[in-house]
Parts: C-alpha cells; sequence; structure tokens
C-alpha cells in the first residue's frame, strides 16, 4: 500500500496535474452546457413549465393525451395566425383567418379568453412544448405494435431464399431478433423528456478529454523514470520490479475511476439540472432514442450503467496506455502507437458495413466500447463466425477478457525490461546502413548539423515517412467514376465553364425551353407515329433520343440554379462572374470532414516532430554547452526556428498536396480565373480575387497560421523541457480543440487554431473579410509574443532545474 | 588576461538556499583549483562563470568587462567542459566535434585540422566514427574535453575532468591541462585532490558559498603543517580513534595499524609521528566536521 501511496504522490505533486485536470473537467462541463443552451434554448428555459404540460398528460391513457395535444397544437397554430394576421397588414394572411374562422367558428372567443391574447411569447413557448410534448409520446403510442410484429417480419424475410439459407448468419439473426424482444411485448411506457438523458449519454467530448487525462496520468506513472533515468534505481530494489508494477497500476485504474465518475458523472448532473430526468422508474423504451434496445433498463438503472459502462471502458483504455508506455521508451513513438490505434479503431468503427464479415472489427474495438449509448440503446447482434451475438454480451466477455491480459501483460513486460523485449536486429542493420550512406556530416553549417538532430536523434525521419504514407493513401490512384447525373452535370459544364458570355446564356435558354417543350415534343413523337408519318422505327429512335435527354433534366436543374445565381451576383455586385464546376467545387471548398481530419493529422505529426528540438538538448543536459559557445544564444535559437518552419512547410506540403492531386486528375478545373464569387458559398466574400487567387490566398493563410502554431508548440517545450511533457502540453492546446470541433463543438473554430485548418469554412460562413483579418490578426500577434517570450525562456531560463549543487 | 568575480551572490528557493555569498576572486594565466563539499556552491560558480546563470549580486568581469556585456566576445574565448553528462547518442565522435565546430563559429580548415588533432590528443580518432551512445563513460570524458578545446579557449572551465577515467589517463590529461595552462585561464572544480595538487597554481576552498582559502598550495600546506600525524594503535583502538579525531587514512601493518590524522594538537597517550600533509589532509582539516550526506 505504500508504494501505492507514493504513486500517487508522484502525480499529485506535479503542478501540471492539478492545474490540467480541473481545467479539463471545468472545461467538459463548460462544453456540454454551451451545446446544450444553444440547441435545446427554449426547453432549457422553459423547462418548469414543460413538466407543468407533462404532468397535465402523464395519467391520460396514451391515445387520448396525443388526440388532445394535437388540437391543442392545432389552436395554438390558429391563434398564432390570428396574431400575425392582425400585426401585418398582408391580404395573404388575412384570407388565411377568415378561412380558419369560417371552419372554426368560436375561434376568435376562445382565443380572446386565452392567456395568450397579449404574449405571443407565451403562445409561441407554449406551441413549441406542445409539439415536443408530442414527440415524446409518440413512442409510447404504436410499440406494443413495434414488438409484436416483428415476429411477422421475421416470417416475411424468411420467405426471401437469400435469407433462407440455414446455418448463414442472416438466417440465425432473423429466426433470435423476434425471441430477443419477447419479454418486452407487455411493458408498460411512461411518458418522459428525454433530452437530458439521450444528451449526457451522447456526448462525446468527455471520452476526449478523459483519454488526455489517461495518457497525461500514464506519462507520471510510466515514463517519468525512464526519460529521467530513474526507472535502472528503482528496478535494482528487492520491491522494484512486481510490486512497483502492480502498484502503479493499481495508481492508474483508481485515479481513472475516480476521475471517470467525476468526468461523466458532472454531465450527468448538468443534464439533469438544465432539463431532468423524469420519472426514473420508467422503462427507456418509452424515449424514441432507445425503442429498438431490447435491455430492459428503467432509466435510472440505465444511467448507473452507463457510467458503470464509461468507467469501465475508461479503465481498459488506461490499461492499454499502460502496455505501450510500459514497452515503449520513446515519448513519440507511444504518441503515434496509441494515435494509430485509435485512428485504426475509428477507421474501422466508421467506415466497415455492419453486415460485412469484417464486423468484428468495427465493434471491437476501443471506439465502439466507447459509445456505452450504442451498446445499451441499440439492438445490435454481432457476426461472430457466422452467429449472431448480442453485441452487449460479446463486448462484456472481450473486456473481461482484456481485463486480465492486459495487467498481466504490463506487469511482465516491466519486469523483464522492456529493451529485451523490443530488441531487434532491424534496429542495427539501419544503425550500420547509416553510417556507411549518410556521411558523418563535415560541415560548420549549424542549420545542417540541428536538421540532423531532429531527423535522426529526434526520429523525425519516421514522422514524415509516416506523412508521406498518409498522403500516397489519400490520393486516388484510380480513376473516378460519376454517376449519371453528375457525369450530365459534368458534360453541361465542359460547355458553360468560365465566364458567362452571350453564347453561354442563350445554349441554357435553349436548353430550358427544350426541356419545357419536352412533353409536346413526346405528344407530336406519338401523334406522329399514330398518325402514320413516322415508322416504328422512327418512332423509337425519336423517343430514345428525347427520353435520353429527358434523363439530362436534374442535371440541368443544378446548372438552372447556378445560372440564376450568376445572373444575380452579376447584377448585384457587377462583377464577371463565370460557371464553375461544382462537383469540383464541392470536393475542394465544401468538404468540413476531410478538412478536419487533414487539419488533426497535420497537427499531430507537427507536434511529434517540433516538440523533440529544443527538449533533446534540455534532455540530455547538452543545453549548457551549447549556450556557453559563441553561436549557442541567438544563432542556435534561429537555427532551430528555422528548422521548425522548415518542418511544418513539408509537413503542410505532404498532407495538403493529395487533395490538389486529386482535384487536377479527377475533376473539371477548367476556367477557374474567374471570381471566387462565382461559387455559391463564396458569395459572401468581398474581396476581388479569382478562384485559382483564393485558393493561393487561403493556402498562404494557413502556412502562416502553420508557423505561428510552431512558434507556440516550440515556446511550450522551451518551458516544460521534456519531451513527453511537452507533447502532453502541446496536444492539449492544439490537437484537444480539433477534436472537440469534429465532436461538433463549432464554436471553437474562431476561438482556436482550428481555423487555420478550415479556411474554405471560414470564407464561406463569414460575413466581411474583417473577420479573418482580425483573427489573423491576433494569431500574428500572438506568434509574435511567443516568439519573444521563447527567446526570452531560453536565453535568460539559466538552469533554474537541474543545477547540481555541490 | 584576468577574469574578476566581483562579490557574486546566487540565492535559490526564493533566498531561502544561498549558494554564493559575496564570492571574490580574482583569476590570472594558469590552473586553478576549486575544491569544496557537496553543496558548496562549486556548481553554481561554474554555472555563473560560464554566464548560464546571472548573478542575484555582483558580476564577473573579464578584462574588466562584463561578461554579460562581452556576451559573443565572451563566450568566443569560453571552453566548458561538465561534469559527465547526456550527449547525443546518435552523433558520431567526429559529427559531435563539427557541430560544435559549427556552434563556436571556426572556420571549416581550422576546424577540420584542430579535430584531427585533438581526437589524436584524447586518444579518440579509432573511435571517432563511433556513436556517442557506445562510448564509454571514460570516452565521453575525452569527447567533452576535446570539444572545450576546439575554439582554443583563453578560459577553460573543468567541472571533473578526470571523473571516470583510468590512472594513466588522468595523468594524461592532468600533464595535457598543465602544458595548455601557460597562456589559459584554467579553472577546475574536482574532489579529486591529486588532479590539482600538483598543477594549480592557487587552490580555493570553497563552503557554504564562500571562500575559506585562497592560496598557492605550498601555503595552503603550510598552514596545516603540524596538524597532520600518525599514530600506531592495535585493530581494536581504531574505532575509538574514529570517533576522536578526524582520520585521513588508515593502513593496516604487520604489527598493528597505522592511522593517519589530522587535529590541532598532537594525541596523547599514542606512538605518534607527525608527517608531511597533503591537500588531501587540508580538506579534511577544512571541511572534516561536514556530515556524510548519504
Amino acid at each position: 500500500m505504500k508504494l501505492v501511496a507514493y504513486e500517487y504522490i508522484k502525480i499529485f505533486s506535479k503542478k501540471l496535474v492539478l492545474v490540467i485536470v480541473p481545467l479539463l473537467i471545468l472545461a467538459n462541463v463548460f462544453l456540454y452546457y454551451q451545446q446544450q443552451v444553444r440547441d435545446n434554448e427554449y426547453i432549457v428555459k422553459n423547462n418548469p413549465r414543460y413538466y407543468e404540460l407533462e404532468n397535465i398528460y402523464r395519467s391520460i391513457p396514451v391515445d387520448k393525451a396525443l388526440n388532445e395535444i394535437s388540437n391543442q397544437i392545432d389552436t395554438l397554430k390558429d391563434f398564432h395566425i390570428i396574431i400575425t394576421a392582425n400585426a401585418a397588414n398582408n391580404p395573404g394572411f388575412q384570407a388565411i383567418l377568415e378561412e380558419k374562422k369560417k371552419n372554426r367558428p368560436g375561434l376568435m372567443e376562445k382565443f380572446m379568453d386565452s392567456s395568450y391574447v397579449n404574449d405571443e411569447e407565451a403562445l409561441l413557448r407554449d406551441l413549441f412544448l406542445y409539439e415536443e410534448l408530442y414527440t415524446q409520446l409518440i413512442p409510447l403510442t404504436n410499440y406494443k405494435d413495434y414488438i409484436n410484429s416483428m415476429q411477422n417480419r421475421a416470417d416475411e424475410m424468411l420467405s426471401v431464399s437469400i435469407f433462407n439459407e440455414k446455418g448463414a448468419f442472416s438466417y440465425r439473426n432473423i429466426i433470435k431478433t423476434p425471441k430477443d424482444f419477447e419479454h418486452l411485448k407487455n411493458i408498460t411506457l411512461k411518458v418522459g423528456l428525454d433530452k437530458g438523458i439521450v444528451s449526457a449519454t451522447q456526448f462525446s467530448v468527455t471520452d476526449i478529454l478523459v483519454v488526455i487525462v489517461i495518457f497525461l496520468l500514464c506519462i507520471y506513472l510510466f515514463l517519468q523514470e525512464k526519460e529521467s533515468g530513474l526507472l535502472k534505481l528503482i528496478r535494482t530494489n528487492k520491491k522494484g520490479r512486481v510490486d512497483v508494477a502492480v502498484a502503479k497500476l493499481i495508481a492508474l485504474i483508481s485515479l481513472t475511476i475516480v476521475l471517470a465518475v467525476v468526468f461523466y458523472g458532472s454531465i450527468i448532473i448538468i443534464a439533469n439540472y438544465l432539463y431532468g430526468f423524469g420519472d426514473l422508474s420508467r422503462y427507456i423504451q418509452s424515449m424514441t432514442a432507445f425503442r429498438h434496445s431490447n435491455v430492459l433498463l428503467t432509466v435510472g438503472e440505465y444511467l448507473s450503467l452507463f457510467l458503470v459502462g464509461k468507467v469501465t471502458v475508461c479503465v481498459l483504455s488506461a490499461l492499454i496506455f499502460s502496455v505501450f508506455f510500459v514497452l515503449i521508451n520513446n515519448a513519440g513513438k507511444i504518441y503515434l502507437c496509441i494515435t494509430a490505434l485509435l485512428g485504426y479503431s475509428y477507421i474501422s468503427y466508421v467506415f466497415v458495413h455492419p453486415l460485412s464479415h469484417l464486423n468484428l472489427a468495427k465493434y471491437i474495438n476501443i471506439i465502439y466500447f466507447f459509445n456505452t449509448y450504442s451498446l445499451l440503446g441499440q439492438y445490435k447482434n454481432i457476426n461472430f463466425f457466422g452467429y449472431p451475438v448480442h453485441n452487449l454480451w460479446l463486448v462484456m466477455a472481450c473486456i473481461s477478457v482484456l481485463f486480465i491480459i492486459l495487467p498481466v501483460l504490463s506487469v511482465t513486460i516491466y519486469v523483464k525490461n522492456n529493451s529485451s523485449v523490443l530488441k531487434t536486429v532491424s534496429f542495427g542493420i539501419w544503425s550500420k546502413l547509416k553510417l556507411k550512406v549518410i556521411k558523418p556530416g563535415r560541415s560548420i553549417q549549424l542549420i545542417n548539423h540541428e536538421f540532423f538532430k531532429v531527423l535522426f536523434t529526434g526520429k523525425v525521419y519516421i514522422i514524415i515517412l509516416l506523412a508521406l504514407l498518409i498522403g500516397y493513401n489519400n490520393t486516388y490512384l484510380k480513376e473516378l467514376r460519376f454517376n449519371q447525373e453528375d457525369a450530365f452535370y459534368n458534360s453541361y459544364l465542359n460547355v458553360l465553364s468560365g465566364e458567362l458570355n452571350e453564347e453561354k446564356v442563350n445554349f441554357i435558354v435553349n436548353e430550358k425551353n427544350r426541356f419545357a417543350y419536352l412533353p409536346t415534343e413526346f405528344a407530336n413523337i406519338r401523334k406522329d407515329y399514330s398518325e402514320g408519318k413516322i415508322t416504328l422505327h422512327e418512332y423509337n429512335e425519336k423517343k430514345a433520343e428525347v427520353e435520353a435527354f429527358a434523363l439530362k433534366e436534374e442535371a440541368f436543374q443544378k446548372v438552372l440554379t447556378q445560372y440564376e445565381y450568376l445572373l444575380k451576383v452579376k447584377e448585384s455586385k457587377g462583377l464577371e462572374v463565370g460557371f464553375v464546376n461544382r462537383i469540383s467545387s464541392d470536393y475542394l471548398f465544401n468538404n468540413h470532414s476531410r478538412d478536419i481530419i487533414n487539419g488533426m493529422i497535420y497537427i499531430i505529426l507537427l507536434i511529434l516532430s517540433i516538440c523533440v528540438i529544443f527538449t533533446n538538448d534540455y534532455k540530455n543536459g547538452m543545453i549548457s554547452i551549447l549556450r556557453c559557445t559563441k553561436n549557442g544564444r541567438f544563432k542556435l535559437f534561429a537555427c532551430k526556428q528555422i528548422v521548425a518552419y522548415i518542418i511544418a512547410f513539408i509537413l503542410m506540403v505532404i498532407i495538403y498536396t493529395p487533395q490538389y492531386v486529386n482535384l487536377i486528375k479527377n475533376y473539371n478545373v477548367e476556367n477557374w480565373g474567374v471570381p471566387i464569387q462565382s461559387i455559391m458559398i463564396f458569395q459572401n466574400v468581398d474581396i476581388p480575387v479569382s478562384v485559382f487567387g483564393f485558393i493561393i490566398l487561403c493556402n498562404v493563410l494557413q502556412l502562416l497560421g502553420a508557423l505561428i502554431l510552431a512558434n507556440c508548440i516550440l515556446f511550450l517545450s522551451v518551458v516544460t523541457k521534456k519531451h513527453s511533457l511537452s507533447i502532453m502540453v502541446a496536444s492539449m492546446f492544439f490537437v484537444c480543440p480539433i477534436l472537440i470541433q469534429s465532436a461538433g463543438i463549432n464554436f471553437l473554430r474562431r476561438y482556436s487554431f482550428n481555423n487555420i485548418y478550415l479556411m474554405f469554412t471560414e470564407f464561406s460562413i463569414s460575413t466581411s473579410i474583417w473577420e479573418t483579418v482580425l483573427y489573423y490578426m491576433v494569431l500574428v500577434v500572438l506568434g509574435i509574443c511567443f516568439f519573444v517570450l521563447c527567446w526570452n525562456k531560453y536565453n535568460h531560463n539559466l538552469l533554474t532545474f537541474g543545477v547540481r549543487k555541490r | 588576461m584576468n577574469l574578476s568575480i566581483n562579490c557574486v551572490s546566487k540565492s535559490y528557493n526564493k533566498g531561502k538556499k544561498k549558494a554564493l555569498d559575496s564570492f571574490c576572486a580574482e583569476f590570472t594565466p594558469g590552473v586553478y583549483g576549486v575544491l569544496g563539499p557537496n553543496g558548496a556552491g562549486k556548481s553554481t560558480l561554474m554555472n555563473i562563470i560560464t554566464d548560464n546563470l546571472k548573478p542575484d549580486a555582483g558580476e564577473v568581469t573579464y578584462n574588466g568587462k562584463s561578461i554579460a556585456q562581452l556576451g559573443k566576445e565572451y563566450r568566443d574565448i569560453l571552453g566548458y567542459m561538465p561534469q559527465q553528462q547526456g550527449i547525443y547518442d546518435d552523433f558520431t565522435g567526429v559529427r559531435f566535434l563539427w557541430y560544435m565546430a559549427a556552434l563556436k563559429d571556426l572556420k571549416k580548415d581550422v576546424a577540420r585540422v584542430r579535430i584531427e588533432n585533438l581526437l589524436n590528443t584524447v586518444n579518440l580518432m579509432q573511435d571517432a566514427n563511433k556513436k556517442l551512445g557506445a562510448y564509454s563513460g571514460g570516452m565521453k570524458q575525452r569527447i567533452l574535453i576535446a570539444q572545450a578545446l576546439l575554439n582554443d579557449p583563453k578560459i577553460l572551465i573543468m567541472d571533473e575532468p578526470t571523473a571516470g577515467l583510468d590512472p594513466k589517463e588522468r595523468i594524461r590529461i592532468r600533464n595535457f591541462i598543465s602544458t595548455i595552462a601557460l597562456n589559459k585561464i584554467v579553472i577546475i572544480a574536482t574532489h579529486v585532490v591529486p588532479d590539482i595538487e600538483f598543477i594549480a597554481k592557487e587552490i580555493i576552498l570553497i563552503k557554504e558559498g564562500k571562500i575559506i582559502v585562497q592560496d598557492e598550495p605550498v601555503n595552503i600546506l603550510e598552514n596545516v603543517k603540524d596538524k597532520v600525524h600518525e599514530i600506531y594503535v592495535s585493530k581494536d583502538e581504531v574505532d575509538n580513534i574514529q570517533k576522536k579525531y578526524k582520520v585521513s587514512n588508515i593502513a593496516s601493518e604487520k604489527d598493528g595499524v597505522c592511522i593517519r590524522i589530522v587535529a590541532e594538537n598532537k594525541p596523547q597517550g599514542f606512538e605518534v609521528k607527525t608527517v608531511k600533509p597533503s591537500l588531501e589532509d587540508v580538506y579534511l582539516y577544512m571541511f572534516g566536521d561536514e556530515s556524510v550526506n548519504f
């Protein structure tokens, strides 16, 4: 127990932990609160009134309640028409009102007697809340029918031969499904607001923050002793192997449990405060989100199990991380491996089809395990070697096995000393090859040596190789195939792309007229054939031609919409706009998720590459020698900065080139010299620049942002001086926001560095160029400040750490 | 050429721990040894002289000019060899020296010649293309000495230069230092008294941040002339003697034990012989009441 206590002391003596963890807890709560208030402001503000209404209908049979609420909604809508008609001097509204009065005598009197006469706000509020109440009641109405009809649906499916193959997964699954819902046939459902429960248990930002905290705990428990050289000392003691390893695991698990409870528990508490959970004894099937669950749980039980589930997954994550931390010595490699594991899990979870034979990879992975809502709230059978197994039981079995294997693995590796586990011949061969091929640098150029240090001593060449691999993977090597509609659209744009001139206008008008004339054309051809003016063969030919033309109508509608937009812009802004292929422009400019993913990849690789630049010298104590030399101050500092900038540039080129290669290779990019306002999403851009110019501008801005980011990362590495810590802190400031943004919290974009990866989104959303200018001005000021602070820290931080007092 | 430490003070832990207390010293060309127990302030002094640490009070001047103001100019004539520490494991010995040459702003042809000479001097020519990670402790010491001498510094600061070296190498380095020190200020901080006993022009004994003594070795030894004695006792009496006196050496002999002690007065009741003191005896005399920190 003493050893465990000392492990706790190691954690809690770190100021960074005492600052970061409370900050993340607050951030977690704040982000949830902000999101809920923004998305469900009405419900949150009018919660008491909602429950007031709910109480009225709680004891009434559901069908009757639905009927009454429906009538009440109609009445309130009519009241709203009355108010609107009276307020607006609009003949249209007056006509509607007269119609209403005719169909519903007594409506006016009812309105005048109601409390909404002088209170439109209350009317709108109640209308919204009644509609919400109606939505909450819907799942209760036909649930019994839904359950009872399962067997019928199963029988129907089995009547189709492809599903009736005995021994196949689909057959077994169809047989199993109705049986799994049998016990739900006679349950009683009650109304209750689902917003709190659903939002609290689907808030994925908490998962990201908890994983960061677990990573931080692992750094202090496992990596710090390796980096400081204390591990050898600890291992030479009687209790320095198994006992220490077990103590570390106990500390890690216990802290993870406490933190998970705090993080997830706080969200549940806030959800209850904002929405309330209603009757906790009602079954979860009372809510639409849980309609398809076959797990019979009350709301209270669900919330408890949710918390237990999340804690379990967090502990599992901690154990997985501990294996990596114990096995690998280098912070950068650990980070990469964990990122690779999470990346693979995410890709498998998102892209593997649920019915694919690879579905085990989709459902037996850590990202899926974190989706506790899906485990408890959705019925799913996983194809386990042809047998349908309920996802919950399979996941529980898997986690149970891992709970045994992982701690044993961690302890074994720790005891055996990972250097003997990791020794591979290939490293030795590579070292010899390097010595022969790469001549030991006989250069007096400082920058050459700094590059060598970063690339080889810092192992950044691995990062560059990884970036190249990612870039290669993102390049479409095969020819892109378009569907029929897009193919027709492309053929139109081949004719129309470029500046809008008279010829193109005439073409569009003629096409439009021809489409308008199509029904007549069809009729004429039929008439001509029936009158014998054309033969059957000619009839078929003409008909086929017209039908082929008709297929282009949807594509032409897109062209027409674009044309009308271009006319509007030409008129209002006086710009010589032109057609830009929308498929091409959407690929490049309207691909938010790709931009987020690229941004995430870029920042992770950048942090791993740059954090090593200064920390390497601090780690091995060389800093004191370097700073004593003639060029060891500003010149060395400047060289390191330049190396960082060059790496930032190289990574940017590698990560972002594939999208332009794909664009040029597979899409139509002719005539992109037209103004950027030719593209609908950029209608609000108020700078006179062509599409090409706009691309260059965005890339320049992105590069500027990346260089400023590099400055900030360097500053953090000089402050923390430790490789693992600098990665951790930089990730928190620069990776976390983009992860949170990818989970749907979009407001962070302009309050973080996220915007530099989302320049296209920025220009499409912002109403004025000055918003972007302001954002970059702030960034530039930040960049300069961090440069100055970094220099000051490097130059004046004169060995306050590590002076051996003798 | 003159390096002056002018009343330099430095504290840590918000003033609670005073590492140097109005430390004053003058250095001219020659070898200076800095001796003191752990926590005496030697490292702090070295870091202040190498401009890695700013003093709280006082200044260090070179030829009358503050080293902080001289900046690059001062570092151009400075060579620093810290106590054995981590270096770039992936660098070969020769790459490391080229890197240091770049930091010291040497011209390529000058660097080439000096690197070759120094590798020979420190006996690392054969291992020059091996990675530093594969070097033994002694080899790392030697490469660190080599880098310190690359720019032919006028001021050479060495922290435990012979730690990890075998006796033969120690003598070699000691002799090498004394030859190069003719026109350099060489300041050596060490625990190994013999390293400086015979080559140092002056010895500085430092305790709790203050200079106890700064003088030529012969004068320092003179101060403890009649204070070092050898007594012959039986084995049973050794413990008693250790409790009563500062013992600098215990040697087993045929019919007993010869104990060398440092004491103000000649011990009574024993077979005593007053002997010539060594610098180790001085060290024990000055710092012998320091409790040993394990």
